[in-house]
C-alpha cells in the first residue's frame, strides 16, 4: 500500500529537520563545555533566554506540578511559528494553512489536557466532573470538553489562511509590475502576515493549551490556597 | 487562490502525522534542547546559590573572627597597660630596694672604715707606745750607763720588781 504524504506534511518535516538540528547543534555545544557559566555567545543568550522564557511561562500559567509540560508548550510553539512564517520563504503551502494540520495541533493539545486531568483527578474524578454540577448538564459539560479542539484548529487555521490568501492577492496585484515593486511592497505585508500575526496566533494557541491544562488540573485552586 | 494553498479537506493521514510529528519533535527537543538547558541553568543556579551561601558563611566567619580579635586586641590592650603598670610597680620596688641596699653597704662600708681606723690609730699608737719604750729604753740605757752605779741599779731592779 502506498502512502502518499501531504505536501504540507513534508513541509512540516522540513520545519521539523531545521528544530531538530537547531537542537542538536544546541546540544552539542552545552556538551562541548561552550555554554558557559556567563553567557559569551549570541546562541547561549538566545536559547538561555528562550528556555527561561519557556519555563517561566508555564509555571505561572500551569503552575508547578504541570512544569514538565513547558517542553511541549516550547516545542509546540516553535513547530507553529516556523510553520506560519514559512509563508515568507517562497513555501507554496505552508502546513498550518492546512485544516488537518491545525486540527491535528488541537487534537495534541486535548489528548495532553485530557491525560494531565485524569492524572491530577483520577479517571473517576474526571468522570465525575463532567456530571457536575448536576447530572443536566452532561450535554453541556461533554461539549466543553471537544469544543476547544474545534475553536483553537479554526482559529489558528483562519488567521493564517487569512494572511496566506491576503499575500496572494498581494502578489497577484503586483503581477506585471516591475520587479523592484514585486520585490518591496510585500516585506511589511509579509512582516504584518507572516511574523506579527503568525506569532500572535502561536502565542494565543500555546496560551489556550496551558490555560486549558491549567483549568483541567485545577491549578487555579491551588494558588487559591 | 485556490483549495491547492488552502485546504480546508480533513485527511486522517495529515492528521495523523500532525500527531506524530507533534510527539516525535516533542520528545526530541525535551531531550536535546528543553532538559539539557534548564538544567544548565537549573545547575549553575544551585551553584550560584551554594557559592553565594559559602560566601556569606565566610563572610560570618570573617565577622566573628573580626570581633573575637577586636575583643583580644582590647584584652591585649588591657594587659599591656597591666604589664605597663606592674613593671613600673617592680621596677620602682627595685630601685628602692637597691638604693636600700646601696644605703645599707654605704653605712657598712663607712662602719668598717671606722672600724678599721680605730684598729689602725690603736695599732698605731701602741706601736708607738713600744717604739718610745724602746727610744725611752735605749736613752735611758744611755742615761744610765753614764750616771748609773751598783747601788742604784740594783734599787731600780727591786722598785721595778715591786711595781711589776
Amino acid at each position: 500500500m502506498k502512502i502518499e504524504v501531504p505536501e504540507s506534511i513534508i513541509n512540516m518535516w522540513i520545519v521539523m529537520a531545521i528544530l531538530i538540528a537547531f537542537s542538536l547543534f544546541v546540544n552539542v555545544s552545552l556538551k562541548r563545555g561552550k555554554f558557559k557559566d556567563v553567557p559569551e555567545t549570541k546562541l547561549q543568550a538566545f536559547v538561555e533566554a528562550f528556555v527561561e522564557f519557556i519555563y517561566n511561562v508555564a509555571k505561572d500559567t500551569m503552575g508547578e506540578r504541570n512544569i514538565g509540560l513547558a517542553p511541549y508548550i516550547g516545542s509546540l510553539g516553535l513547530l507553529i511559528m516556523v510553520s506560519n512564517i514559512m509563508g515568507m520563504f517562497a513555501v507554496e503551502k505552508v502546513p498550518t494553512a492546512d485544516y488537518s494540520v491545525t486540527l491535528g495541533f488541537a487534537l495534541a493539545t486535548f489528548l495532553v489536557v485530557q491525560y494531565h486531568q485524569i492524572k491530577a483527578h483520577k479517571i473517576s474524578g474526571y468522570f465525575k466532573e463532567i456530571f457536575e454540577p448536576i447530572p443536566l448538564l452532561f450535554p453541556l459539560n461533554l461539549l466543553d470538553k471537544f469544543t476547544p479542539i474545534l475553536s483553537m484548529s479554526l482559529r489558528l487555521f483562519g488567521n493564517v489562511t487569512a494572511g496566506v490568501i491576503i499575500m496572494g492577492l498581494i502578489y497577484d496585484f503586483l503581477r506585471g509590475m516591475n520587479i523592484y515593486a514585486m520585490a518591496i511592497i510585500p516585506i511589511p505585508f509579509h512582516f504584518y502576515f507572516d511574523i506579527f500575526d503568525g506569532f500572535i496566533q502561536t502565542l494565543v494557541f500555546v496560551m489556550l493549551t496551558m490555560v486549558l491544562t491549567a483549568n483541567a488540573t485545577d491549578v487555579e485552586e491551588e494558588h487559591s490556597k | 487562490m485556490n483549495g491547492e494553498i488552502v485546504n480546508l479537506n480533513i485527511k486522517l493521514i495529515t492528521i495523523g502525522f500532525t500527531l506524530l510529528n507533534t510527539v516525535v519533535l516533542f520528545w526530541i527537543m525535551k531531550r536535546f534542547l528543553f532538559k539539557p538547558v534548564n538544567d544548565f541553568m537549573a545547575n549553575r543556579k544551585e551553584r550560584i546559590l551554594a557559592d553565594i551561601q559559602y560566601a556569606r558563611n565566610l563572610n560570618m566567619e570573617a565577622e566573628h573572627r573580626l570581633e573575637e580579635y577586636t575583643s583580644k586586641l582590647s584584652s591585649i590592650k588591657d594587659e599591656r597597660n597591666k604589664i605597663i603598670s606592674d613593671g613600673r610597680i617592680k621596677g620602682e620596688e627595685l630601685f628602692n630596694r637597691m638604693k636600700q641596699d646601696a644605703e645599707t653597704e654605704r653605712v657598712r662600708l663607712i662602719q668598717n672604715a671606722e672600724n678599721e681606723k680605730g684598729l689602725m690609730m690603736k695599732n698605731g699608737r701602741e706601736e708607738l707606745k713600744r717604739e718610745v719604750a724602746v727610744l725611752s729604753m735605749g736613752i735611758a740605757e744611755k742615761i744610765i750607763k753614764k750616771e748609773m752605779d751598783e747601788a742604784l741599779h740594783k734599787r731600780l731592779i727591786d722598785e721595778a720588781i715591786e711595781d711589776f
